[in-house]
Order: C-alpha cells, then structure tokens, then sequence
C-alpha cells in the first residue's frame, strides 16, 4: 500500500513537472510524437514519390513565372513613368496649343496634305506638330497669314523620328503615300513586333516627345542588309481629320 | 459659247474638291479637275493656256513640291489636247476618255519619278484612280454638252 502510495505521489509530481515546466513538457511530447512523425513521413514519402517529377516541372515553371512578373512589374513601372512623362509633356504643350479645322484636304494623291484655317495671324509656327485626339497628324510646312498646309504622316516627304514605346528602339518614321508609313533604320535585332506603339523621340526637333505615331502591323527584316522594317498603321485618322490642334515647336 | 469651258472646268475642280472631303484616301477621289481640263480644252481650245494655267494654279493649292513641275504638267497637258483637238474630234467622249486616261497616267508617273515612289500597290492604286477617272467622263461630258449648248 505504501508503495502504491509513493508510486502515485511520484507519478503526480512527474505529471505536475511535465505539465508546468515548459521545457520538460516539450521534450517529453517530442519523444512521445516521434513514432507518429516517423509513420507520417513514411506515408507523405510514398505518396509525394510518383509526384516528384511533375513537382520539379511545377517548381521551373513557377521561378520562370516569377522571373517574368518581375520583369513585367519593372517594365510596367517603366511605362507608367512614361505616360506621366508624356502626359505632363502633353499638358504643358496643349495649354499653348491651337485649334484648328480642316478647310480642305488635297486632291493630289502623292501629295497628303491638309489646309487648316489658322495661320501666323493666330499663332501657328512652321514645323510645328498637329496632332488630333489620336495622335500626331503632321507637322505645318507652309505658313500664310490666315491658313496653314500641314504634311501629313502618310506623305512620302514626312520624316519623323520615332522610338518604339516598348523597347526604345529608335528610327525614322516615314510615309509610302498609300496611307501607311515605314519604320526604318533599325537594324536586324531590333526588338519590334507586330502590335508595337511607335512615340515620336523628340530627338531635339520641333516636335514633342511621346507623341503617338502608330502602331506596328508588320515586320521585314532582311538578312542580306542587316537591316529591319516595319509597316505602321498610323494613329490618326488622316481621312477622317475635323478639328485638330497646333502644337508650338518644343523647346 | 466658248467661256463655257471655263465654267465646266471650275465646276469639275470644285466637285473634285468637294469629293477629295468626303472620300478619306486622295487615291479613290476621281481627278475631275483633269476631267473638266480635257472637257474645257475641247470646247474653248483657242484658250487652251488660259484653262491650263487655271487648272494648275487650282492643283498647286495643295502642292508641298514639285509645284513648278505640277503646273508645267498641266500645260503640257492643255497643249496636248489642243494639237489632238486638231487632228480627231476632241468632243467625241471615246476620244476624251482615251485622252483623260493618258493624262491621268502621264501626271502621276511623272509625280512618281519626280518623288522616286515606285512600289506595286501604288500602281495597282495609279490604274484603279485612272480607271475610276474614265469612268466619270460620260456623265461629266453629258452635263458640260448641256451647258454649253
């Protein structure tokens, strides 16, 4: 009796210890969790096995993807750098613009020309940028005292420097007199596709940078030359042009 | 009533005008005002500079280059039309047709060379703006002969 006595007491103050003493407590369910752990593991491994070659698949595939949303965030931080760049530029330069409307268009169809009905009387300075809602529409190349004639993009004389608004390749923009333009001077690497913007670069000239000027509908490269083309719808409308805006040179 | 040809030819050059508005591509508006010079030629010939010289000066409104060539283009044209005037009946509308056509082609290869634009889809544009340019001539002439009677 006394020692089921003894053998109680002893086992109650075990029990108190293992309850109240952190570190005891931890040390005696880690031994007594040990066998479940074990059996545990053993399932997972059997059922984990057969899946190992899909999951290192799965693993590639996702860093890949992480690779890539990392270079979208940093290329998409970049164009909203951009367009808040293009959009104070823009702001700036329309709060001088003028607006104009087309009194005529031309009727020689090598010649892709408009008649606007402001002049230097109104404020409008040769090789100045006209641009409409969609994008730049020409430059002014002659000036009269009460009208301008503006060449449009599409001209085969237009020469407008461009950059593609993805990748910053840089070329000149110019028209076929078909109704499209031709991106050209980039060389056969050069990182352009089909569905590329194309800003104007604003390379020191007189018009603005970031200037919509089309978009890309097809790409030649030619191996022989080392050279690259594009074929660009442009962003306005030029047969269908109403109101439109003079921009001032820039500065 | 010679000063007929004169009103047929500012007539062609603002409907000319008026469609160059309304059609989005210059390329599918036909060249009345080439038209009515043709027309205004074989009904005032002794005129023939006086109507050239106009519907030069009506073109070269739009011109950005070229202009001096442009209004010797449509000299020569009026002068050209003045001599074949001398040898067939510049009023039968075959004859004017065959002569806007031959125009209408002469004008814009000649802008081609002058602006070195040569690509298959702005020949293929040429031949549809000349044929379309033809094919105003029956209805332009129908209207001018009414005028001028």
């Amino acid at each position: 009796m006394r020692a089921f006595r003894i053998s109680l007491i002893s086992a109650l103050l075990l029990g108190a210890v293992c309850v109240f003493q952190e570190p005891v407590r931890r040390s005696t369910l880690a031994v007594l969790r040990f066998p479940f752990a074990l059996v545990k593991a053993a399932v997972s491994l059997v059922v984990v096995l057969p899946r190992l070659p899909s999951l290192a698949a799965d693993h590639d595939r996702l860093r890949a993807e992480l690779v890539q949303s990392r270079a979208d965030a940093v290329r998409l931080r970049e164009d909203l750098r951009h367009v808040q760049q293009s959009h104070a530029l823009l702001d700036t330069s329309l709060a001088n613009g003028i607006v104009a409307s087309v009194l005529s268009r031309s009727t020689i169809p090598t010649q892709h020309t408009v008649l606007l009905d402001r002049g230097r009387r109104h404020g409008v300075t040769l090789n100045g940028a006209v641009i409409d809602a969609d994008g730049l529409v020409g430059r002014v190349t002659e000036l009269h005292p009460a009208t301008c004639l503006v060449t449009l993009v599409t001209d085969p004389d237009s020469r407008i420097a461009g950059l593609v608004e993805r990748s910053r390749e840089s070329g000149l923009l110019v028209g076929r007199g078909d109704g499209q333009c031709e991106f050209i001077y980039l060389d056969i690497q050069a990182d352009i596709d089909v569905e590329d913007r194309i800003l104007t670069a604003g390379f020191g000239g007189p018009l603005p940078k970031g200037l919509r000027l089309g978009t890309v509908t097809r790409v030649e490269r030619d191996e022989a030359s080392g050279t690259t083309r594009a074929v660009v719808r442009p962003a306005a409308h030029v047969g269908r042009l109403e109101e439109m805006v003079c921009l001032p040179p820039a500065s | 009533m010679p000063a007929a040809g004169l009103v047929v030819l500012l007539g062609c050059a603002a409907a000319h005008l008026a469609l160059a508005m309304v059609i989005p591509s210059p390329w599918w508006v036909p060249d009345l005002t080439l038209v009515g010079l043709v027309l205004a030629v074989g009904i005032w010939p002794a005129r023939w500079w006086l109507l050239s010289a106009a519907a030069g000066l009506l073109t070269m409104v739009w011109a950005v280059r070229s202009i001096g060539q442009i209004f010797a283009g449509y000299l020569l044209i009026g002068w050209a039309v003045r001599l074949a005037g001398r040898q067939w009946d510049a009023t039968d509308p075959r004859i004017e047709s065959g002569l806007v056509g031959s125009a209408s082609l002469v004008l814009t290869m000649g802008a081609f060379w002058l602006d070195d634009l040569w690509s298959p889809i702005l020949l293929v544009f040429t031949g549809l703006r000349t044929a379309l340019t033809c094919a105003t001539v029956p209805l332009v002439h129908h209207l001018a002969r009414g005028r001028s009677r």
